[in-house]
């Protein structure tokens, strides 16, 4: 045997040593869901009511500390606002693996499903093939995750170099959605990436105690195959030293680094309630009530989350107030009730409660990009391409007329600034931390920096629906100019010609000319440059305000830094030919993760 | 008059760079854009000894008549030549007729600190670029009718520090006044003895960064094989030239060994200012009885 031939040998039992050595329980999902073994002998069963009590599902999350407010905690409790808008006590229930929740729905112990949108999609086709009063009906949004949840890759910089990666994420769970439309902005096809799935989002004390491991982090930890986890953000930041590049000591992994988190992404994890279609039709007066009871506990949390971001100006009473009420929160989502700054924070900055006007947005908005329709579509495209389900079927939402059903129209309220200063955005983009998640190009005439959004319908309407989902994100628009003239000039310097011969405007006639000098060439370029890139954020406010008829209130603009690159980055250095200059002659948007610079609502230190 | 011929020139010239504002886009998004690429000009105003006299008030009465006709929105800068340089009037908004103002009240009773003045403008540029926009084109307007006196590389030394600006893309225009200055000559952007105007005028006609096709220039064969192989100097991003942790460019050696040798050597370091004010003085009187240097550009 030759010396090259030992050494494949030895790498390969090494390698599949290693493969058997990782202890990671990969879940093979069903395909599609509903041929899950779970559900094979399933039989719908009516809701049971019979004990005077409604049980509803909660799972691991900020959010549903309002439903536990409401209830004044998990046990039924007839003296509850929630217990008393529905007059019938409620007995809550945490249940994060999200196959029990389906079955104690289609059983009847519950008439809820509580996950996000994507979960909810998952199910809808098992479910009503079951039984059509078993279709669930959205009815309520909770919350989106702004930061609790987040993905974390090694030796990666940018999305697109996941294509023929493995990825592993919680089967079932959230982080579904979160991959599927990170990967297809991306501009990643379900197949050129491999997903492997496990039980848990984090390490659960429940797990089963077989030696293995049930979690993405310790997944990527422990296998070597692995390039990419989707995970909760303390996991991600643990696994890269807070938040910079693992070095593999100390529970890190060497090379991971986080690729961006629902702080970016800031409008991808819906957090909703759904019902069973037969319990809502018969019930329909207490479905609403539940609504209403948790619409109005929403906005006592906003209020108080409210009061916490006047930092210094904030009303001592009403944070201890807010602190009081924290307090079983963090013992039951954080199994430590001193852990009440760090539920706050949880609730106010890693998730955003939507309240009254976000339900209505994401409902009932048209043509919202993020809102219910757009995202179950998305997500329900996935899961045909996948096999997950066999036929997209939409998800109905329960149709309430939030104007006049759960009292008096919200006024909308400016959108908030990301930034106060152009400066500062400028300084963000910039950052060493920033990293590029997506790009598009607007070609430009030559000397023209004008832009009309009814000439890129499509390319506005994509805009428009990143700028919204990656709400968390700075928008850099670079504008370009082609650098043949300037080329020409130095070329001509060097040469040691001091003139050139241009066609006077509007004539077939040449007039001699000195030759211009470097930076008056550069300053123009400059200008130009700008003015193409501004070019697009005029004709994005002028999309929003003309075809989306948003005011100058309701557009955040703050988050788009105009970069004028003048001519540091020609896609063709030496142009020769008008194709080439014209290649030259654009504006790109780019998205840029700088999660380390966006400003957040407040921090652990005003809550001191 | 000749002065005033001179910088109506410059005006026509500086007002063809303005940009091309459409009186119906007023919207914020507009405004917000204009500020960001407009044109800063920063003017350092010689009123040393040299100019005391019927010289300072003709060049008084035609700066101001020239000032008065610049747009209102372009930001101005006032720097004279009290100590080593003095910021009299920073850049900002509506500066214009306080630049008149303080331009009417000037004596002439100084020493010639060009490098002084050239670094404070280089200071003040380098701080707007960092703290409130990269992309303004910014012009250096060097009114002058002597030598430098404050630094000891002399004539040198202004070239060097107008090269090292122009490295920074900032535009330097030298007006030399009564025949003298034209040691920056194919060292500024552009220069002009203040009593050419058709030289002027050509020196600074309009630049675009782009041209429409080729038909807009004579472009040969030779030219575009010239092109194709042709390695220009990398241009990096303005902004970058605006971050903090850039070094300031002033620093980098410049090469002069294309540019004409000043005409005066540089004084010597710890010569007494007494000796170099008779210097200066002797130096004026001679000059008078030499004709000045007529140069094409």
């Amino acid at each position: 045997m030759t010396k090259s031939a030992l050494l494949s040998l030895l790498v390969f039992i090494g390698s599949a040593a290693l493969s058997v050595a990782a202890p990671v329980d990969y879940l093979e999902p069903a395909k599609p869901y509903k041929s899950a073994a779970f559900l094979k002998d399933a039989k719908a069963q009516p809701v049971d009511l019979s004990r005077g009590t409604l049980r509803v599902p909660l799972i691991t999350w900020a959010a549903d500390g309002v439903t536990v407010s409401a209830n004044g905690g998990l046990a039924a409790n007839p003296n509850s606002a929630l217990a008393r808008a529905l007059k019938m006590p409620v007995q809550l229930e945490v249940v994060d693996d999200f196959d029990e929740q389906v079955k104690n729905y289609i059983s009847g112990k519950t008439p809820f499903l509580r996950g996000t949108v994507g979960m909810i999609a998952l199910a809808a086709e098992a479910l009503t093939s079951l039984d059509r009063g078993l279709e669930p009906v959205v009815i309520v949004q909770l919350s989106w995750s702004t930061g609790a949840d987040g993905f974390v890759a090694k030796d990666i910089k940018t999305l697109a170099e996941l294509q023929g990666k493995t990825i592993v994420l919680q089967q079932n769970g959230p982080h579904v959605d979160l991959v599927q439309v990170l990967l297809q902005d991306a501009g990643l096809k379900p197949g050129e990436v491999n997903l492997k799935f496990v039980r848990d989002i984090t390490v659960n004390p429940k797990a089963p105690k077989d030696g293995k491991f049930h979690d993405p982090a310790n997944a990527l930890r422990n296998d070597p195959s692995l390039t990419a986890a989707a995970c909760i953000s303390p996991d991600l930041l643990t696994l890269t030293a807070g938040g910079t590049v693992g070095t593999g000591a100390e529970d890190t992994v060497r090379g991971a680094r986080p690729i961006l988190t629902t702080r970016t992404a800031s409008r991808v994890i819906s957090d909703v309630y759904a019902v069973r279609r037969d319990f809502f039709e018969a019930q329909k007066p207490l479905v609403q009530a539940f609504v209403a009871a948790h619409l109005a506990e929403q906005k006592r949390f906003q209020d108080f989350l409210a009061n916490v971001e006047k930092k210094a100006q904030a009303d001592a009473g009403k944070v201890a107030e807010f602190k009081k009420l924290a307090k079983p929160l963090a013992g039951i989502f954080l199994q430590d009730e001193a852990a009440v700054n760090d539920y706050i924070l949880w609730a106010g900055v890693d998730s955003e409660i939507v309240g009254l006007a976000g339900n209505t947005e994401f409902f009932t908005t048209p043509n919202n990009p993020v809102g219910f329709d757009a995202t179950q579509s998305r997500v329900l495209a996935y899961y045909e391409q996948t096999g997950l389900v066999t036929k997209a079927q939409k998800v109905t939402f329960a149709g309430w007329s939030f104007g006049t059903d759960f009292g008096p129209v919200v006024k909308v309220e400016p959108e908030k600034r990301s930034f106060a200063t152009a400066a500062e955005v400028r300084r963000a983009a910039d950052s060493k931390d920033a990293s590029k998640l997506f790009s598009y190009t607007f070609k430009f005439p030559a000397k023209m920096a004008e832009i009309r959004w009814q000439d890129y319908r499509e390319v506005f309407d994509t805009m428009h629906e990143k700028v919204t989902r990656y709400g968390g994100a700075v928008v850099q628009l670079r504008g370009h100019a082609d650098n043949f003239f300037y080329n020409f000039v130095q070329m001509k310097r060097a040469k040691g010609e001091a003139s050139y011969q241009r066609r006077i405007e509007g004539s077939s006639q040449f007039e001699t000319l000195s030759l211009p000098t470097a930076e008056e060439v550069a300053n123009s370029a400059n200008k130009l440059s700008y003015s193409r890139g501004f070019a697009v954020k005029q004709a994005y406010a002028q999309y929003l305000r003309e075809n989306l008829g948003k005011t100058q209130d309701e557009m955040d603009l703050s988050r788009f830094d105009v970069k004028g690159m003048g001519i540091a980055d020609p896609i063709v250095k030496s142009p020769t030919t008008p194709e080439q200059r014209e290649a030259n002659m654009r504006g790109e948007m780019v998205i840029i993760a700088v999660e380390a610079e966006v400003p957040v609502s407040f921090g652990a230190d005003d809550l001191k | 008059m000749n002065v005033k011929h001179f910088l109506r020139a410059l005006f026509v010239a500086l007002f063809l760079f303005a940009p091309a504002v459409d009186a119906q886009e007023t919207d914020a998004l507009t405004r917000e854009r204009d500020e960001q690429t407009g044109t800063a000009i920063t003017i350092l105003f010689d009123n040393s000894g040299s100019m005391r006299g019927d010289k300072l008030k003709q060049a008084k009465n035609a700066f101001r008549s020239w000032l008065q006709t610049v747009p209102a929105d372009y930001k101005f800068s006032l720097i004279t030549f009290e100590e080593n340089g003095r910021l009299t009037i920073p850049l900002g908004e509506r500066t214009r007729d306080l630049v008149a103002q303080r331009v009417a009240k000037l004596e002439a009773r100084t020493s010639t600190p060009i490098c002084g003045a050239l670094r404070i403008a280089r200071e003040q540029i380098e701080k707007r670029r960092r703290e409130v926009t990269p992309y303004e084109r910014h012009v250096v307007v060097v009114f002058t009718d002597g030598q430098e006196t404050g630094d000891p590389r002399g004539a040198r030394g202004v070239q060097e520090d107008i090269a090292a600006l122009r490295k920074q893309t900032v535009e330097v225009v030298g007006v030399g006044f009564h025949g003298q200055g034209d040691y920056m000559n194919g060292v500024a952007t552009r220069f002009a003895l203040a009593n050419n105007e058709q030289e002027l005028k050509q020196g600074l006609a309009k630049v675009d960064a782009e041209i429409g096709g080729v038909d807009d220039l004579v472009v040969t064969e030779a030219d575009l094989a010239a092109l194709a192989s042709f390695n220009a100097p990398a241009v990096p991003p303005i902004s970058a030239a605006a971050a903090p942790e850039a070094e300031p460019a002033v620093t980098t050696p410049v090469d002069l060994s294309t540019v004409p040798e000043p005409a005066q050597t540089a004084p010597k370091k710890g010569i007494p200012f007494g000796w170099i004010f008779t210097a200066i003085i002797v130096w004026l009187v001679l000059r008078s009885f030499t004709k000045p240097k007529k140069k094409k550009r």
